[in-house]
């Protein structure tokens, strides 16, 4: 911002122009004038200020050369910015993630291992990557992938994976008949395809046949026998035993007290900071970490902050009611671990006895349980489909 | 200067290219471009008045300022109430 003063100063604004100035914010303080110039152009102002008796002074410098003046003086800022700038310039060089898209089948732990292996790897340099390469030993490597790329943008290295769709299973049509896969009481008999050889109310032993391949079916002149895949649902109610034993002596965890430290992680290096006993810590889980990133690009450097405390195994002795209590609850939990996805658990009882270290339980649970199981058909031990008992009978 | 109007005409140059003449914009009423002008004769906030090949182009308004202002264009600002050629 440069003031002008004195008697004309439209004549030295005329001259200023017709020296080819370029003026900006032109203002009118009573005899003076305020403008904007250039600074290259302060020694052509000067010059027609002395030649139209004016006189010329200089408030204030503004703009972007101002501050780049400024910035040679402050010699620090200036390096500290240059070096911000070429540490920015050299971990762009890297790739800092790897990202795994498309996989349903493949974890994305073995892909990232397998790209890890062809050297495709957080902190690896860009130029070294061969993505092609890279593509091709995916491809290799998993055989459900039917299609990969490797794109490489900026920091960030994305692998997309199409996989494989089997086809679906064909349908099994050879004579199959179902039957019971252990012994119960039949409840209800869902026959989809075959002929029904049992009813509600039943009794069962595991191996007997429920559904058979064989159909009668009703000709105009003959009764025709055809075999078919038989297929159903059985439910019926079962019964197992389960035992357990529980002693009265043993070993009972005591937590110590818990420590909280930080954890700074460089790379692959950790340095724990704030804990005194963290040596003797048997269990510790991660509260919450933090790793530095640049927008979407995380650097290999974060901190960690980590609850730890100690574990000791103590010897105690439970009482017999105790034991009971125990022996019921793993009873049950045998009990229903044993369950399938159509089963249900009906009831459950215990019979306990006492023993001199300890207490034997033993248990019998009542479920519903689907038994059909569809095995291969065969009349009176040869197969139905080619009429050879199944062992190879043929010269050598 | 009447041959080189008339070559204006006939050819329909642009006269302002030709001819030297004002070419005055004049937006809304706050800004008001004057180019090919030949030189600043007064200025002061309520008044400014410029020599142009056509006579003296007199502004009048309040606040009056200059935004721009090379050899061959000058932009006013300001609020503009009069313009008027004064020979």
């Amino acid at each position: 911002m440069i003031r002008v003063n004195g008697f004309s100063t439209e004549r030295f604004l005329n001259l200023v122009a017709r020296e080819g100035v370029f003026l900006r914010c032109v203002v009118c303080k009573g005899s003076a004038v305020e403008f904007c110039a250039a600074p290259h152009t302060l020694d052509i102002l000067r010059r027609c200020a002395e030649k139209t008796g004016c006189s010329l002074q200089v408030l204030r410098s503004v703009g972007m050369p101002k501050k780049i003046g400024r910035l040679r003086r402050r010699w620090a800022l200036t390096a500290g910015a240059c070096c911000f700038l070429l540490g920015w310039y050299a971990l762009s060089c890297f790739v800092w993630t790897v990202r795994v898209e498309g996989n349903e089948t493949i974890p994305t732990e073995a892909i990232l291992e397998g790209c890890s292996s062809l050297g495709l790897a957080p902190g690896t340099l860009r130029k070294q990557i061969d993505a092609e390469a890279v593509k091709d030993g995916l491809l290799l490597q998993f055989e459900q992938a039917a299609w990969v790329s490797v794109a490489i943008e900026g920091t960030q290295a994305e692998v997309k994976v199409a996989e494989r769709i089997d086809s679906p299973p064909v349908l099994q049509e050879e004579p199959q008949q179902v039957i019971a896969s252990q012994d119960g009481l039949i409840l209800q008999v869902t026959a989809q395809r075959g002929t029904p050889l049992v009813k509600a109310g039943d009794v069962v032993k595991a191996g007997d046949v429920l559904i058979d391949a064989a159909m009668q079916i009703e000709g105009e002149t003959e009764q025709k026998t055809q075999y078919t895949a038989a297929e159903g649902a059985v439910y019926a109610k079962t019964w197992q035993d389960f035992s357990v034993q529980v002693p009265f002596a043993y070993e009972q965890k005591e937590y110590g007290k818990t420590e909280t430290f930080y954890r700074l992680q460089i790379g692959s290096l950790q340095l724990d900071l704030g804990s005194t006993g963290k040596n003797t810590l048997t269990e510790e889980y991660v509260k919450w970490k933090k790793y530095l990133s640049i927008g979407d690009f995380s650097l290999p450097i974060g901190i960690s902050f980590l609850q730890g405390r100690t574990i000791t195994l103590q010897n105690a002795v439970r009482s017999a009611e105790e034991a009971k209590t125990e022996a019921e609850a793993l009873l049950w939990e045998a009990a229903m671990d044993s369950l399938g996805v159509h089963d249900s658990l009906m009831d459950i009882s215990i019979d306990y006895v006492d023993n001199i270290d300890g207490i034997s339980a033993t248990a019998q649970a009542t479920f519903i349980r689907r038994i059909d199981t569809r095995v291969k058909y065969e009349i009176n031990g040869r197969d139905a489909e080619d009429g050879t008992d199944g062992t190879d009978d043929t010269d050598s | 200067m009447k041959i080189a109007k008339k070559m204006a005409e006939a050819l329909e140059l642009p006269r302002e290219v030709v001819l030297r003449l004002p070419l005055i914009c004049l937006t809304g009423r706050t800004e008001l471009t004057v180019e090919n002008y030949k030189g600043m004769l007064e200025y002061n906030e309520e008044e400014i008045r410029i020599n142009t090949a056509e006579g003296i182009l007199s502004v009048r308004g309040r606040g009056l300022c200059l935004q721009r202002m090379t050899a061959e264009c000058v932009a006013i600002g300001g609020y503009i109430i009069a313009m008027e050629f004064l020979t």
